[in-house]
């Protein structure tokens, strides 16, 4: 591995096709879980590559699949609010029609459904934990945020879920 | 772990599954357009972004409330208009590559434009080295491309020495131009000193000056002679510099 890293630093376009090769789907399917569309997906996706060639210059002893998965975490995240803050400005000037009103609290719905009405960071921190196993501890370093707050935010996320989703706190 | 953390997990193992592999045309585009001509919805958004804030804030200065949907419309910039081709499919490269010019000092850009930088890329392509400069806004800032019989340069507005690698340099300094929107939110986020494998004809980029809307970048050449193309492209605005490796003797 270390040889193909090298080999990517040095510029190498093919080896830098193999990375791409090894890691894209696990980058594209992180971007996917969080960010909710294919499409921005892939724009985050094709970030995240982008922006790891430039800093792999900076990935030391750590494992590469990890430090993308961090990358692709925290750009997701900034690429889904760019685009609410985008679409949200478009409503605001009358470009587009106003977004209907969320579900009531009445109205349950499906965990893939429920997962889509949390915010993006929410979802960052239940797809750190959950689907890629890491720690609260390390779910928070990867994002950057203090580990209090990874464990709130993992909380709240919880509950909301459970919340729209009809599903009983004490489910064990 | 709860009934339901086993289920969200699940859940979210299965969706990720049912993503089988990276399409080709996003691999291409990551791996092909890496270098290169890489164009980006993000890139696009955050510049559609500043626009409407921009116009978000002048509508709402001029009127409390939105107005009918035709006001706002008619204000806006057309380049802030849906692209005509689909998002995200790789925009043209360079339009039938121009010819190399040594010696040259290009300038261009619009005279109204004001631009702040979202992107910077250096690459080495097949027999040249490309820098590319993308900017938010309409237009590209007017600029001007200067070059140098060495790395040396001065910092803008410090005076401080700041040398590149390299042999020869170029200059590159974008007038009404920036790295931070209207609300002060950093538009550039990118690195402001990047330095390039041996055996191209780019050693070295480097921001020498972003003051009072003056933006410049120093370029240390290997190059023995700096032989340019410089092209304008649009949506998102870009200037890309390509500096050939092996110049014709003369």
């Amino acid at each position: 591995m270390g040889s193909l890293l090298d080999r990517v630093r040095s510029g190498d376009q093919d080896a830098f096709a193999v990375f791409v090769d090894r890691y894209g789907l696990k980058v594209l399917r992180i971007a996917t879980l969080i960010v909710r569309d294919p499409d921005l997906a892939e724009d985050v996706c094709q970030e995240v590559f982008l922006k790891g060639w430039r800093r792999i210059g900076s990935l030391e002893g750590e494992d590469p699949e990890a430090w993308l998965s961090r990358i692709a975490a925290n750009e997701a995240i900034s690429a889904w609010r760019r685009r609410n803050r985008l679409a949200a400005l478009r409503e605001r000037l009358g470009l587009v029609p106003r977004r209907g009103e969320a579900a009531t609290s009445d109205e349950r719905v499906d965990l893939a459904r429920a997962l889509d009405r949390l915010g993006a960071g929410d979802r960052a921190v239940l797809v750190l934990h959950y689907y890629r196993d890491l720690s609260v501890e390390a779910t928070a370093a990867a994002l950057g945020i203090p580990v209090d707050t990874a464990k709130s935010r993992l909380k709240a996320a919880l509950r909301r879920l459970r919340e729209l989703t009809g599903a009983s706190e004490g489910a064990t | 772990m709860s009934q339901f953390e086993e289920d969200l997990r699940t859940h979210l193992g299965g969706e990720a599954e049912r993503i089988p592999a990276v399409p080709r045309e996003l691999w291409l585009r990551i791996v092909e357009g890496d270098t290169g001509f890489h164009v980006n919805r993000l890139a696009v958004a955050s510049a559609a972004v500043a626009a409407l804030f921009i116009l978000g804030a002048v509508a709402l200065l001029a009127q409390p409330r939105p107005g009918p949907a035709g006001g706002p419309v008619e204000a806006a910039s057309p380049r802030t208009s849906p692209k005509p081709s689909p998002p995200g499919k790789p925009s043209p490269a360079v339009p039938a590559a121009s010819a190399f010019s040594c010696g040259a000092t290009p300038a261009g850009g619009t005279q109204s434009a004001v631009g702040n930088l979202t992107a910077l890329r250096v690459a080495h392509q097949n027999g040249f080295d490309r820098v590319t400069f993308e900017f938010a806004g309409a237009g590209i800032p007017v600029y001007q491309v200067s070059q140098q019989a060495d790395a040396h340069f001065k910092e803008d507005a410090s005076g401080r020495d700041i040398n590149l690698q390299g042999q020869r340099g170029l200059k590159v300094v974008f007038h009404g131009a920036g790295t931070a929107d209207a609300a002060g939110q950093p538009t550039y986020t990118g690195g402001n000193d990047l330095t390039l494998s041996p055996g191209g004809a780019i050693a070295e980029v480097r921001a020498v000056g972003n003051f009072e809307r003056v933006l410049s970048w120093g370029v240390g050449l290997n190059a023995a002679r700096g032989c340019l193309r410089v092209t304008e492209l649009a949506a998102p605005e870009r200037l890309v510099i390509d500096v050939q490796d092996s110049p014709p003797a003369g």
